[in-house]
């Protein structure tokens, strides 16, 4: 064993960069175990992210890149297995994960720092029984669950009447399933709320590209597009990651209602664009999770 | 007691060299912090500090008057904290490898929280982007693997080697 002292070492090997300590692991099995164990990378997370360090911007043109926060002018192409294939969408990240959508049946996990690609396990779509059904639009979403720590990705798939190409999409049937790193399974969600028929329409979504979920507080949000000649105005849906069960968040009190609403996340925190027919944009965010009051 | 004259307090190093300092300047070190607030009666005898040698000793103490200054100064604190910057830097500059393991053990017995974390970063710059052997001796670990078990740790991240700079020791 070395003369310096193990917290000494553990404080000096969590200002490293993952690439350095990859290849620390080679130096014994003592330090290896330091490196390898959960305890040590969660507070080298944590710090990354308190200081601001290891940062990456993920950009995406043909292919995916990622540029060092610190010197912008160098963008790398990530690497990783199936990247030949062009079109995968990154439809998430968290911790440094990103979530890919290779197609509609093959996503993965990559974690650019450490290169480590896992595929999720296949799961089919199931259109509901009966009705001859077609899958439509699909929302996808990433992020991470706090209490157990574990990752989830969510997919929901819109069912289309294949007979029916008018439809105005208010009777839609989705499917919703979670997937879970712990388990390396999906599990299907049957507690649907009603309002998740709203949550599609043609032009909101394939122009804007907003089916990917927000995440901010354990929650994956998305807007639901207004529907004038029914009522419901912008809607802000969550789905908890913790307990998979979606909620309806509150929003700002806007004395005008005239907007169009998006959703992004501020340093974690959740946030509403509110966009005045493209003359003005107000940005709110929420500062108590869940909490109307708190939108400032 | 009497306060108007800064209280003087008397460290002994391991090589038998004796250093008076200011009580304020003595108070960095939390090692003597905490001796002082376990015996509020002791006397003015020296204290002995078995792991600390004199060397390391005069750069911890020119380390803590130095700081001990520049947060007395307050209010200009971007200046400050650029001049604290400069005077981290050059300390690391002038320590070899041997020397900075020295200080950081000194520095960590004797407790003093901001001056190892400048020191940590420091060795954590240093040791970024070199091999896995430059390492080894600069902590002195011994490796306790077998080839064939090193060479397999290796290949598992293979793209890790790549880019290190040639060891300059």
């Amino acid at each position: 064993m070395s003369k310096v002292p193990m917290d000494v070492v553990t404080d000096i090997f969590n200002r490293l960069p993952v690439k350095t300590l990859l290849r620390f692991r080679s130096l014994s099995k003592p330090y290896c175990s330091l490196i390898d164990d959960p305890d040590f990378t969660n507070a080298h997370l944590d710090r990354s992210i308190k200081t601001r360090s290891n940062l990456n911007i993920i950009l995406k043109g043909l292919h995916l890149y990622s540029v060092e926060f610190d010197a912008l002018d160098n963008a790398v192409p990530i690497d990783y297995p199936l990247s030949s294939g062009a079109g995968t969408e990154a439809f998430g990240s968290c911790n440094g994960i990103l979530a890919f959508r290779l197609t509609d049946k093959n996503l993965a996990l990559y974690n650019p720092s450490t290169r480590q690609f896992r595929r999720l396990p296949v799961s089919e779509i199931d259109p509901p029984p009966g009705d001859s059904c077609k899958s439509g639009y699909i929302f996808y979403g990433f992020g991470q669950d706090v209490k157990t720590n574990d990752y989830k990705v969510v997919r929901m798939v819109q069912f289309n009447k294949s007979d029916d190409e008018d439809d105005e999409g208010i009777f839609y049937d989705y499917e919703v399933k979670v997937y879970s790193l712990k388990n390396d399974s999906w599990r299907k969600i049957t507690k649907l709320p009603p309002y998740l028929r709203f949550m599609f329409q043609f032009f909101y979504h394939l122009l804007h590209r907003r089916g990917y979920g927000v995440l901010a507080g354990g929650v994956l949000h998305w807007v639901m597009p207004p529907r004038i000649e029914l009522g419901p105005r912008n809607r802000i849906v969550g789905f908890d990651l913790g307990n998979e069960e979606f909620l309806e968040l509150p929003q700002p009190e806007c004395a005008d209602k005239n907007y169009l609403l998006d959703v992004a996340a501020l340093e974690g925190r959740l946030c509403a664009v509110c966009n005045y027919d493209q003359e003005k944009i107000d940005v709110w965010t929420m500062k108590e999770y869940g909490v109307k009051q708190s939108w400032t | 007691m009497s306060t108007t004259v800064p209280k003087k307090i008397t460290l002994r190093t391991a090589d038998n060299h004796e250093f008076e300092v200011d009580e304020a300047v003595a108070m960095e070190l939390g090692t003597v912090k905490t001796f002082f607030d376990e015996n509020p009666d002791a006397t003015d005898e020296p204290i002995p500090l078995p792991n600390v040698s004199s060397k390391c000793l005069s750069t911890i103490i020119e380390y803590c008057k130095f700081h001990l200054s520049l947060r007395a100064r307050g209010n200009d604190s971007s200046s400050a904290e650029e001049e604290g910057k400069v005077y981290d830097e050059e300390l690391i500059k002038t320590h070899d490898n041997e020397s900075l393991v020295e200080l950081i053990l000194a520095v960590n017995y004797l407790n003093i929280k901001d001056m190892l974390d400048t020191l940590n970063q420091g060795v954590a710059d240093r040791i970024k982007n070199k091999s896995v052997e430059y390492v080894r001796r600069f902590f002195g670990i011994e490796n306790d693997y077998t080839p064939e078990e090193e060479a397999e740790i290796r290949a598992q991240y293979e793209w890790a080697f790549e880019g290190v700079d040639p060891d300059d020791d």
